[in-house]
């Protein structure tokens, strides 16, 4: 049976640093007992090792840890305040933003089938108080796994609904937007 | 772990190796402190190694962009230290060596600096090589290696400055 090679430099550096795996470090124990060659080569490193951390250690500044975490806790306060002020204004402005988008969105789309429930939901909005909208959205209605279908009605108020329609709610806008899917679509509405 | 307790553990580490990489006591803690200010803000899974990471790649950059003022200010304070302060020989001779190994440091390459840095605040391997970008197992080789070279090139500095002091006393 042949004899396991040499450990290499690197492996009794990790040896060294007890940065080896228990398995590897055995080996490389048994190894060491056997070998006077690699316990003088184990010798060698360790002395490097040990006159770099010697000289290093000529490098070392005097810390306070109590007073440093005092300015920790002040600094981290001092950019958290920072980001608030940031953000704030920000956050306020998102609703804004968020109903800027969606209109954008709706009149971007330019015009629609006169079919497409969508331009009901449009025409209802201009109606004003003349036509009830319910947009429900949104749940799994097709099992699909996700929770992005939406169920849109129209009606007249004191009347019973007239339009029925499924979508799903392609660019999660929680709402019937022109880049949704129509899934279904009950009638059309008698105006 | 919570942060007041690694900030306890390791804060003076880390001041030690961002001085020990920059020469500059003010601006280690300057980058620590941000580094543990980063940490809060972002709770990385493995805090440890990723604290050296932040620190490291602040202490490269701190490099890249003032080393030439950093350089100045080096020298400028150590010329103020010896002049208002006048310490004894060990003292003296502890900051003349102080100043050979900062500068043997400076010559290696940044990888083999931060190997030898970040496992003398004995970061275990597969952190280091977490933050060096390098496999666990090549930790050992390369910090052998990093090792030699450091001592070789601080041997070679104590030679010149030997052949230099008998030059100047023949001289």
């Amino acid at each position: 049976m042949s004899e396991r090679p040499h450990p290499g430099r690197g492996e009794l550096r990790a040896f060294l640093d007890r940065d080896l795996a228990p398995r590897d470090r055995f080996r490389v124990r048994i190894h060491l007992a056997r070998c006077p060659r690699c316990r003088k080569r184990l010798d060698v490193i360790r002395n490097e090792g040990e006159r770099v951390s010697a000289l290093l250690r000529d490098l070392t500044p005097t810390v306070d840890p109590v007073e440093a975490w005092g300015r920790l806790v002040v600094r981290s306060a001092g950019r958290a305040r920072r980001r608030q002020r940031i953000l704030l204004p920000l956050a306020s402005l998102l609703p804004a933003a968020m109903t800027a988008s969606i209109f954008l969105t709706r009149q971007a789309s330019g015009p629609l089938d006169e079919m497409d429930p969508r331009r009901w939901l449009r025409e209802a909005e201009n109606a004003g108080d003349d036509e009830v909208v319910r947009d429900i959205c949104c749940a799994d209605h097709d099992g699909g796994g996700l929770f992005d279908d939406g169920l849109f009605t129209l009606s007249r108020p004191d009347e019973d609904v007239r339009v029925v329609v499924v979508y799903e709610d392609v660019d999660g806008s929680g709402t019937l937007t022109p880049g949704d899917i129509l899934r279904h679509v009950s009638s059309r509405p008698k105006r | 772990m919570s942060v007041r307790r690694l900030f306890e553990q390791d804060y003076p580490a880390l001041v030690r190796f961002l001085y020990r990489r920059l020469g500059d006591r003010d601006q280690a803690e300057e980058l620590a402190q941000e580094a543990f200010v980063r940490l809060l803000d972002h709770g990385p899974r493995r805090p440890r190694a990723w604290l050296y990471m932040v620190a490291a790649n602040l202490a490269r950059d701190a490099v890249r962009g003032h080393l030439r003022r950093s350089r100045r200010l080096r020298i400028l304070r150590n010329e103020l230290d010896a002049a208002s302060a006048p310490s004894p020989e060990q003292d003296l001779l502890a900051k003349e060596r102080a100043q050979v190994v900062r500068a043997v440091l400076d010559e290696l390459s940044e990888r083999d600096r931060l190997l030898l840095l970040l496992r003398e605040e004995g970061l275990a391997y597969r952190e280091v090589a977490e933050i060096l970008g390098i496999s666990a197992t090549s930790v050992g080789p390369l910090l052998t290696r990093a090792q030699r070279r450091f001592i070789k090139s601080y041997q070679d500095r104590e030679r010149e400055s030997d052949v230099g002091a008998a030059a100047s006393r023949q001289g």
